[in-house]
């Protein structure tokens, strides 16, 4: 009895520690330790607009998984920060400045898209928030004053995505990262208490690390040494202090939002998702926490638009307002997992990837549309409840196969 | 004129009407301070209806309600929550995906002041979890604490039901048909639930109960409610003896 007892205390430590702390820090660690190992701008790019869209997916999360608010007029506050911070800039406000005020701009957004939870909910609140977003997106098409019309606006990159000594110390920030993660993981490897499987982990962990390091980390520290001085450099060094800007909002964001959904406050929410009828019996002012979560979800949704300019460099209407902007949040979310925040962030980097790649294989590259609508049937066969939450059921259904097969082994063995 | 001082709950010509029908027609009861009070009466009597009137879900069309001498007539149900009246429903209404703890902590904390904190774990509120398995030890479901609630078998989704109102520590309960759908089995279990709540606390319960032995086993007074209308206020023996009373429930003229 105490034998199973033990297993199963170990295997239930073994995903416990799996899905909640140590491997969201390692993959952050991980995303920090990315550009020592990248030489190449393309995929510097390419990793930070993932990272743009995980944070647009992980903000809608807070709405649509965790407070049930089915709105589809995310796309709202996302192209509004956009625009904010590229009108901004063009008036030579400074980045930082630029994007507190897309943030404003972003809760006031929140706001509107709050109020009309009093009075609708459900599918109607879908409908209404759908014909705000559009209204938003027919403004700003129409203005072209404003916006640009259907060619956009266009604003230089901020001065200090070019100022070298950021990217510097970003970078030593990096090697810092990467050696704490070693030795962490090296610990790790010595601590008895670890389980073999963990240990096997690490062991791979540290050699792919090694290899990395030995293989591109030089080539790298060349390319940074030279400095921007390099016209051929000048992408690289651009890229990579751009793929700071969005990881660490990323990060910071991620840790706020889960400390809200972890929090009093979020409990709330969840109850509001379950039964908001209930929710207001016990007593809870619905409506506020309602208001509440939208505004939270579009500041960081505005977030998201803020930082989605400089990178983009030219925005318009149709690139940062459209509908096309929700399906997208909406496919994300659905495929990582409703209601984890990990889900769709990791929905938004999948989907980024895989449409990027796919277009630039030759030959395929025409067909890359149906081969991710045949991607999605395939994820939603599998993963009915998005990747994140049908991995830790089957979790669940691994650890209850594995006690099932230790108890048949016990019983046989006292058998003979 | 009854005495306001012992009285916690008074309606005034309460009346409730959808299109012509009055749901509930110009009812004017006390009920005092500390008593189980039951209210029974045939089907579509109004008594669900009166409950929501009381509770806020439904606006009176008429008439006043007074808790503990103050007019909260037409306040929103989570006002009213607050001021301390809190009800159980008669299809059970929980949240269903979470887990028992849960349930019972999110009736705990709505009576604290943390509700806007946004930054602390909920871990750290050791108290709501103390108070709310303290709860689950009354109503035996401490063992299934961590069970997700679609998993619990009705009888104990009906006690939860009961334990989640009496969390948010009214003053008074309002309990509508407690033991629906629960087999004649597992009544009595439910019925020591009701009543360790009324001996752990000087609670004042309104209970609709549809088991006439129920409603005779812990009631100090009951009222019956026919058509909209109460027509007999007093004692469970007195009802039982109630000519009116025989005639609603047996039908005939």
């Amino acid at each position: 009895m105490e034998r199973e007892n033990n297993m199963s205390k170990i295997i239930k430590h073994f995903f416990e520690a799996l899905t909640k702390k140590k491997l969201l820090l390692a993959s952050f660690a991980l995303l920090f330790v990315f550009p020592i190992a990248t030489p190449s701008a393309y995929y510097l790019s390419l990793l930070a607009e993932m990272l743009i869209w995980a944070l647009l997916a992980m903000s809608y999360d807070l709405a649509l998984g965790y407070t049930g608010l089915v709105s589809f007029g995310h796309a709202a506050p996302f192209g509004i920060g956009a625009y904010a911070v590229a009108l901004f800039l063009r008036m030579n406000f400074p980045f930082p400045l630029a994007i507190l005020i897309a943030l404003l701009f972003g809760a006031l957004v929140g706001l509107v898209l709050g109020i009309f939870t009093f009075r609708v909910g459900g599918i109607y609140y879908a409908l209404v928030t759908l014909a705000f977003a559009e209204m938003i997106f027919a403004i700003f098409n129409k203005w072209v004053e404003l916006s640009g019309g259907e060619t956009g606006i266009s604003v230089s990159r901020p001065e200090f995505l070019r100022f070298d000594l950021l990217l510097y110390l970003m970078f030593a920030i990096s090697i810092a990262i990467a050696i704490v993660l070693f030795l962490t993981m090296l610990h790790n490897l010595k601590n008895k208490n670890e389980t073999i499987k963990n240990k096997i982990a690490y062991c791979t962990f540290i050699a792919v690390f090694l290899a990395i390091i030995i293989y591109s980390f030089p080539l790298k520290l060349n390319i940074l040494l030279e400095g921007s001085l390099m016209e051929k450099n000048r992408m690289i060094m651009v890229m990579n202090t751009y793929y700071f800007i969005a990881l660490i909002p990323l990060a910071i964001c991620y840790f706020i939002a889960r400390r809200i959904v972890d929090s009093p406050m979020g409990k709330i929410f969840v109850a509001i998702r379950e039964n908001e009828e209930r929710t207001k019996m016990l007593g809870y002012d619905v409506s506020i926490y309602k208001l509440t979560a939208s505004i939270i979800s579009s500041m960081f949704a505005s977030l998201a638009g803020a930082l989605y300019t400089p990178f983009a460099l030219s925005i318009s209407p149709y690139s940062v307002l459209s509908s096309a902007i929700m399906i997208n949040i909406l496919l994300y979310s659905i495929l990582g997992g409703l209601g984890t925040l990990v889900g769709p962030m990791l929905g938004a980097g999948i989907i980024t990837l895989l449409a990027n790649e796919l277009t630039s294989i030759r030959g395929v590259g025409e067909y890359w549309m149906l081969i991710l609508g045949i991607f999605y049937i395939i994820v939603i066969l599998f993963f009915p409840y998005g990747i994140v939450i049908t991995w830790k059921i089957k979790g669940v259904s691994v650890k209850k196969n594995i006690k099932k097969l230790a108890k048949l082994i016990k019983t046989s063995m006292r058998g003979k | 004129m009854p005495n306001l001082s012992s009285a916690i709950l008074e309606t005034k010509n309460l009346t409730k009407k959808f299109g012509g029908l009055a749901a509930v027609n110009n009812v004017s009861i006390t009920i005092e301070q500390g008593i189980c009070k039951g209210l029974i009466g045939p089907n579509g009597a109004g008594k669900t209806t009166f409950f929501n009137l009381i509770c806020g879900l439904l606006k009176p069309t008429g008439g006043k309600i007074f808790f503990k001498g103050e007019d909260i007539t037409g306040l929103p149900p989570n006002k009213i929550s607050k001021k301390g009246i809190s009800r159980s429903f008669q299809i059970t209404n929980v949240f269903a995906k979470l887990a028992v703890l849960e349930n019972v902590r999110l009736a705990v904390q709505s009576i604290g002041r943390e509700n806007y904190n946004f930054y602390s774990s909920i871990d750290r509120f050791k108290e709501y979890h103390r108070r709310a398995l303290e709860i689950l030890e009354i109503i035996g479901l401490k063992q299934k604490a961590f069970y997700p609630v679609n998993f619990l078998p009705h009888s104990d989704q009906r006690k939860l039901e009961i334990a989640m109102a009496f969390a948010t520590k009214p003053e008074l309960l309002l309990l509508d048909e407690p033991t629906a759908g629960v087999s004649m089995e597992e009544v009595p279990d439910v019925v020591n639930v009701i009543r360790k709540i009324k001996e752990n606390s000087k609670i004042t319960i309104l209970l609709v109960e549809h088991k006439i032995d129920v409603i005779m086993d812990i009631c100090d007074s009951v009222m019956v409610m026919h058509e909209g209308s109460v027509i007999a206020d007093g004692t469970p023996k007195e009802i039982a003896r109630n000519e009116l009373v025989q005639k609603v429930y047996l039908g005939g003229d």
